[in-house]
């Protein structure tokens, strides 16, 4: 008889990382070190989930042995990603403070916000951007206080008014090579188009800075978007977004009224039902939450299997796309939409775009022939 | 006296700072300058810890001294006085009498 492959049982020590500190999973950590090699493997790809302070936590509370070397390449490692989380966090105030000089309301999103609100400790949860939301009629004035800056924004949009109307967001970098990521909307495709984004803007829960208040989405809320990152932004679900989810539900109170409330408003749950069945299977949750039973329990319809499947693995940009026509609400909307994207202004149009939106007008031409062809 | 007024400094951390810490390190950033992340690790790791509030040299010491037996007061005050300079802590001078 052979044991799990060394594949397997390094995903599984992952996985145990992953979920160390949440009460309820069953995932073991080993009782003995790991050789270097494989604690090197660990080291890379613990790095690359961005999970090193779960990592060091484990180490340091005695949870998984280690050697003095592993140790401290653990706590280097963790040392490093967190002086990127403060550089990042001066970006972040400095932005805020730009952002409510021009009055754009905004919420601080994803792993910040987790690290301060959701997490026992915030150096718990490192992140390698900032990531901000802001309301659509805001998202042109915002846009401009960023570039005023001097920051690069990564992708032009492909007309005026395609943002603020249409897309998830945009990207910028700073001259030291950082990154902002403003959004719309919580994600591309169907999903986005259809979130209802004022229920998301209704509530707010702050933390503090070096004394100065930030606003993050509430709980709820929170949890929801932890949800869509987890299963609709990665081919295969990350770790992070699903520890994110875990935390929140094992750890808080999570209102599940509000948060009815709050995925019913965007039709979103056949994606957080499946987000929430991720986690309680990567990280081996034995515990049953209410959320869990009713993620367990909830059965998606073929409408919602097939816009699930535009986030799947082999989809595209240009899919999320074609399928984001279809659940826009206006035949203006629409027409805009397909507009703005088959006949792009210029600057959109450059060669890392031109293919893109080649394949984008090929899916557009499909769509219309398969809707031709049905009518 | 100059000596009774250097002794009731009180030490605090600067309120605009950012930072982290591991157990080992404590990373401290000052959030309106543009300067490096600072990593503390020894004696000003545990002195970042202990000022939750503002202390006294003295105070400090004598915190200290109750964690990990009597500290060097000098060695203590010149740790000080190099986080102060780099702008990692805050030393606020007693008001003068009126």
């Amino acid at each position: 008889m052979t044991g799990p492959s060394p594949a397997s049982r390094h995903h599984y020590l992952v996985r145990a990382v992953a979920a160390h500190g949440l009460a309820g999973s069953t995932l073991d950590l080993p009782t003995s070190p790991c050789d270097d090699e494989r604690f090197g493997s660990l080291l890379r790809d613990i790095s690359d989930q961005r999970m090193t302070g779960l990592l060091w936590t484990a180490i340091a509370d005695g949870a998984l042995p280690a050697t003095t070397a592993q140790a401290e390449q653990a706590e280097w490692r963790h040392v490093e990603a967190l002086a990127g989380s403060l550089v990042l966090e001066r970006l972040l105030l400095h932005t805020v403070q730009l952002l409510d000089d021009a009055a754009v309301p905004y919420r601080v999103l994803k792993g910040t916000a987790h690290g301060h609100l959701d997490y026992p400790d915030v150096g718990m949860r490192t992140y390698g951007d900032i990531d901000l939301l802001v309301p659509g009629a805001h998202f042109d004035t915002a846009v401009e206080v960023l570039l005023e800056q001097g920051h690069l924004r990564r992708h032009p949009q492909p007309r005026p008014g395609f943002d603020r109307r249409f897309s998830k967001g945009t990207s910028f970098r700073t001259d030291d090579g950082l990154e902002i990521d403003l959004h719309r909307t919580l994600t591309m495709g169907p999903l986005g188009i259809r979130l209802d984004l004022e229920s998301l803007w209704e509530r707010s829960e702050t933390f503090w800075v070096a004394g100065r208040p930030l606003h993050a989405l509430a709980r709820e809320e929170r949890f929801f978007h932890a949800c869509y990152h987890a299963v609709l932004g990665n081919e295969r679900p990350r770790l992070t977004p699903l520890r994110d989810l875990a935390q929140i539900a094992l750890t808080g109170t999570l209102d599940l009224a509000q948060l009815h409330t709050v995925v019913r408003a965007s039709r979103g749950e056949a994606a957080v039902a499946r987000a929430v069945r991720h986690a309680w299977s990567e990280l081996e949750i034995a515990d049953v939450l209410a959320v869990s039973a009713w993620a367990d329990s909830y059965r998606a319809n073929a409408k919602q299997n097939a816009e699930l499947a535009v986030y799947g693995p082999r989809s595209s940009y240009a899919n999320k796309s074609v399928a984001a026509i279809r659940a826009l609400p206006t035949f203006h909307e629409r027409a805009s939409f397909v507009y703005a994207l088959s006949f792009p202004k210029g600057e959109y149009l450059d060669q890392r775009h031109r293919s893109r939106v080649r394949r984008l007008t090929r899916g557009l031409t499909q769509a219309t022939r398969s809707r031709w062809r049905s009518s | 006296m100059n000596g009774d007024r250097s002794s009731a400094v009180r030490y605090g951390r600067d309120p605009a700072m950012t930072w982290r810490d591991t157990g080992r390190h404590v990373l401290v950033a000052p959030v309106d300058r543009l300067v490096e992340v600072m990593v503390l690790e020894g004696g000003g790791a545990v002195i970042w810890r202990l000022l939750d509030e503002p202390d006294t040299a003295t105070g400090i010491a004598g915190r200290l001294a109750e964690l990990e037996g009597a500290p060097d007061v000098a060695e203590v005050e010149a740790c000080l006085a190099l986080l102060t300079t780099q702008g990692v802590l805050r030393a606020d001078e007693p008001e003068a009498p009126s």
